[in-house]
């Protein structure tokens, strides 16, 4: 019976399974009142953030991502609200950012340069604060960067609603802490409880969630679609018959060692690797950057395709935890018209 | 011939040879943890009825050793057979029957465990509501229809089906699906990753972010994150190719991914489902956990790991609950905490973890019909045991009773007391 009952599970498990399930609906954060204290009475540490209520707001039911909204109560059929989000961290560009507020008031995006904000410190922690106002909305947005996470605050609403606000908003900034509370709760018994382990290690891999950096890019490349993974960015430069692929990509750590990328990049145009470290003096020359301390290569083969010469010049930029990789390869003569300005272009990259 | 069988399933030789096996089982199985690591060791050597050996180049299946289960099944034949022969029911054998009886039901119970039990974890943050826990090992490529607006209809396709690669056709999904590369575990590659074969797709995240095969994992706390390159093909063509992976859906490995790529691709986000369009219907494509549904729902009200004051020394972790099971008119908070795990509908949940920064819970759910088991067995016998304790001193008590005569004793005058023989002086003679 044992056995029969054994072999039927195991059946069962190799079968497709077809079902009904309710949709599934994300889940909502509550309110801060709910969060600070369990039925039992006890205080519970859940909420990472805190602050003061100013008089006259009121805390709105959750609603999707955010960790807690609220109305603040404007006057005249005007209609302002504060929402509190945050994610684990850094969450896209400055400009990008922008940019998404600047759409929702139906404004046109703009470029880097011409992004205004002024500093903010909320509970000694740095953030920005940026003021957008649009036909008949505005936009006032508090982000904060803290312990890894990117909390944005935004004050949203009508537009003479946003003004009355502003006051009480920035002091409402004020009141925020993000430090979590002292908790007692009753004696339970415990045992040792690790954190979840994630199942690769990506401590090293997460340096590397960073903004890009802030490049010159030279007036005759021409920014491409990366048709890597991966890949920030790339360029093209030249024309079609003889040109030549910019792109820049990062790694955490050491990216793999100038030896095993050289040796990568050997085998792209047909040259044969290099077994030993002390080869590679050789092979590169120092360059000096903006990060500090860099290696450029130069390297001459041929394309398998065509069977015209290749060159290809690269520099590693190791740089607070990441290495940058920048790379030129194509035609061998348009590489050698555009090695002066790729030097050039390396040299000057702005790191964040 | 019924003499001879009878005679074999209940010898000790057979015993014997079962437990000489079960040594030789645990050596070569633990042996074997080495190159295939504890989980397939595991599932190879002690949870299988037999132990394959597959020559190299070969698709064979050649059984070499007795697995797990079935030395336990014989060892259980056994004891249960030599129990039944040699069965005499006197009252001077209760005791031992109890013990017995206690024990069978012990392996047998364990048994049971090894097959039905199915445990799998439930992650949640404030806030969320689940109604389904996911397994914590298996995966299942999940096909699901979306476009009705309350409910949606999943076809779930066990990772064993998809390994075998192929087409996977079912009369619940309109096209067939075309399973182009399956690595059983895999990591996303950048350019940099060395490795030759990156996998990318036509549609989906698959088309930004590329994977490579990798090795299997050796260690417990580590999981195996599959890749598949899919397609789905109709009568008309091609409808579309995406990899699916855990790797997007697993926690806390997409949540992993999700933070690594945000710099690098920021508009790619790989939690979120990969959705297509299919004759007018809307469907999710997706490698993930298998799912466990519930006809009840968890939601998490709130987790506290507290600490003892002025230290980062662990004193305490719970997750506040609700209970919502409008069927059976359950609606109420509970708080699960270390030791004190929730026991409801056949499943209990235990507190097991929580996420990094306290962002959340994991609680583990395990299903266990067997689970009585073990609790009854051994107070079968530990009432054996005090039986047959009790019987042999009420009968030494008695016995003694009976060749005690009152001359004997003069423990009132406080001699010692003497052998009643002895004390009758029959014993004079020696």
């Amino acid at each position: 019976m044992l056995l029969a009952a054994s072999v039927l599970n195991v059946r069962a498990h190799d079968q497709i399974q077809v079902y009904t399930v309710p949709k599934e609906h994300p889940g909502t954060p509550l309110p801060q009142a709910a969060l600070a204290m369990d039925p039992s009475g006890i205080p519970v540490n859940s909420a990472p953030i805190h602050w003061t209520l100013p008089e006259g707001w009121k805390e709105l039911p959750p609603d999707g991502i955010r960790r807690a909204s609220f109305d603040v109560g404007a006057a005249n059929g005007t209609k302002a609200n504060v929402a509190i989000t945050s994610f684990p961290g850094s969450v896209g560009t400055e400009l990008g950012n922008v940019n998404r507020w600047r759409g929702e008031l139906a404004l046109e995006p703009i470029a880097e340069s011409e992004i205004t904000s002024a500093p903010l410190t909320v509970d000694s922690f740095p953030g920005k604060l940026y003021d957008i106002a649009g036909a008949s909305a505005r936009t006032v947005v508090a982000e904060i960067s803290c312990n890894g996470n990117s909390w944005f605050i935004k004050l949203r609403g009508d537009t003479a609603a946003v003004a009355a606000a502003k006051p009480v908003f920035q002091e409402f900034l004020k009141s925020i802490h993000f430090a979590a509370p002292s908790v007692e709760s009753d004696p339970h018994s415990n045992l040792s409880m690790q954190p979840a382990i994630n199942p690769r290690d990506l401590s090293s891999a997460r340096e590397a969630s960073v903004e890009g950096p802030k490049l010159n890019v030279p007036a005759q490349w021409v920014e491409t679609a990366p048709t890597s993974s991966m890949v920030l960015k790339s360029f093209s430069v030249g024309e079609a018959k003889a040109e030549a692929a910019v792109t820049i990509s990062v790694l955490a750590n050491e990216g793999g060692g100038a030896l095993a990328n050289i040796n990568r990049w050997r085998g792209q145009i047909g040259l044969p690797p290099v077994t030993e470290e002390s080869q590679l003096s050789g092979l590169t020359e120092p360059l000096q950057t903006l990060a500090g301390k860099a290696i450029l290569t130069d390297l001459l083969g041929t394309d398998a395709r065509t069977g015209q010469p290749e060159r290809m010049i690269a520099a590693i930029v190791p740089h607070e935890g990441l290495t940058w990789f920048y790379k030129m390869m194509g035609d061998a003569k348009v590489v050698e018209g555009q090695k002066n300005t790729f030097v050039e272009f390396v040299k000057t990259v702005q790191y964040p | 011939m019924v003499h001879r069988f009878i005679n074999f399933f209940t010898s000790l030789r057979l015993t014997v040879v079962c437990l000489g096996l079960a040594l030789i089982l645990v050596f070569v199985g633990t042996l074997a943890q080495v190159q295939i690591g504890l989980y397939a060791a595991q599932s190879e050597y002690f949870r299988s009825f037999f132990v394959y050996w597959t020559p190299k180049g070969t698709g064979l299946k050649i059984p070499f050793l007795p697995g797990g289960w079935l030395i336990g099944l014989v060892l259980l034949v056994n004891l249960l057979a030599a129990h039944i022969k040699r069965f005499q029911l006197t009252k001077k054998k209760i005791g031992i029957l109890l013990i017995h009886a206690g024990l069978i039901l012990l392996l047998g119970g364990q048994f049971l465990t090894e097959i039905f039990q199915v445990e799998s974890q439930m992650v949640l943050e404030p806030g969320d509501v689940k109604n389904y826990s996911e397994s914590g090992r298996k995966n299942e490529l999940a096909v699901i229809d979306t476009t009705d607006p309350e409910k949606d209809k999943v076809v779930a396709i066990p990772e064993s089906l998809v390994a075998k690669g192929g087409e996977i056709r079912t009369p619940d999904l309109p096209f067939t699906l075309r399973i182009e590369k399956y690595f059983p575990n895999s990591v996303p590659a950048g350019p940099m990753t060395p490795g030759e074969e990156k996998i990318k797709a036509a549609n989906g995240i698959g088309q930004k972010l590329a994977f490579s095969p990798e090795q299997l994992t050796r260690t417990m706390d580590a999981v195996d994150l599959p890749m598949v390159l899919v397609q789905a093909v109709s009568d008309k063509g091609p409808v579309g190719e995406w990899i699916v992976s855990d790797w997007f859906t697993r926690y806390p490995a997409a949540q992993g991914l999700q933070s690594d790529i945000a710099g690098i691709m920021p508009d790619l986000k790989v939690t979120a489902p990969q959705t297509f369009t299919f004759n007018g219907r809307t469907y999710e494509i997706a490698m993930r956990p298998v799912r466990y549904y519930n006809p009840y729902s968890v939601k998490l009200l709130a987790f506290n790991h507290d600490r003892y004051p002025g230290t980062d020394v662990p004193k305490n972790y719970s997750s506040m609950i609700h209970l919502s099971n409008p069927v059976a008119g359950d609606d109420r908070d509970i708080k699960i905490y270390m030791n004190n795990p929730l026991r409801y509908h056949g499943q209990t949940y235990y507190q097991a973890g929580f996420e990094p920064g306290d962002k959340g819970t994991i609680l583990q759910v395990v299903r266990n019909p067997a689970s009585l088991t073990p609790y009854i067995a051994c107070s079968l016998v530990a009432l054996g045991l005090v039986v047959q304790f009790l019987m042999h001193l009420f009968s030494f008590a008695r016995k003694r009773a009976q060749q005690t005569s009152p001359a004997a004793t003069v423990k009132k005058t406080g001699a010692p007391l003497l052998e009643p023989a002895l004390a009758s002086g029959k014993g004079r003679s020696l």
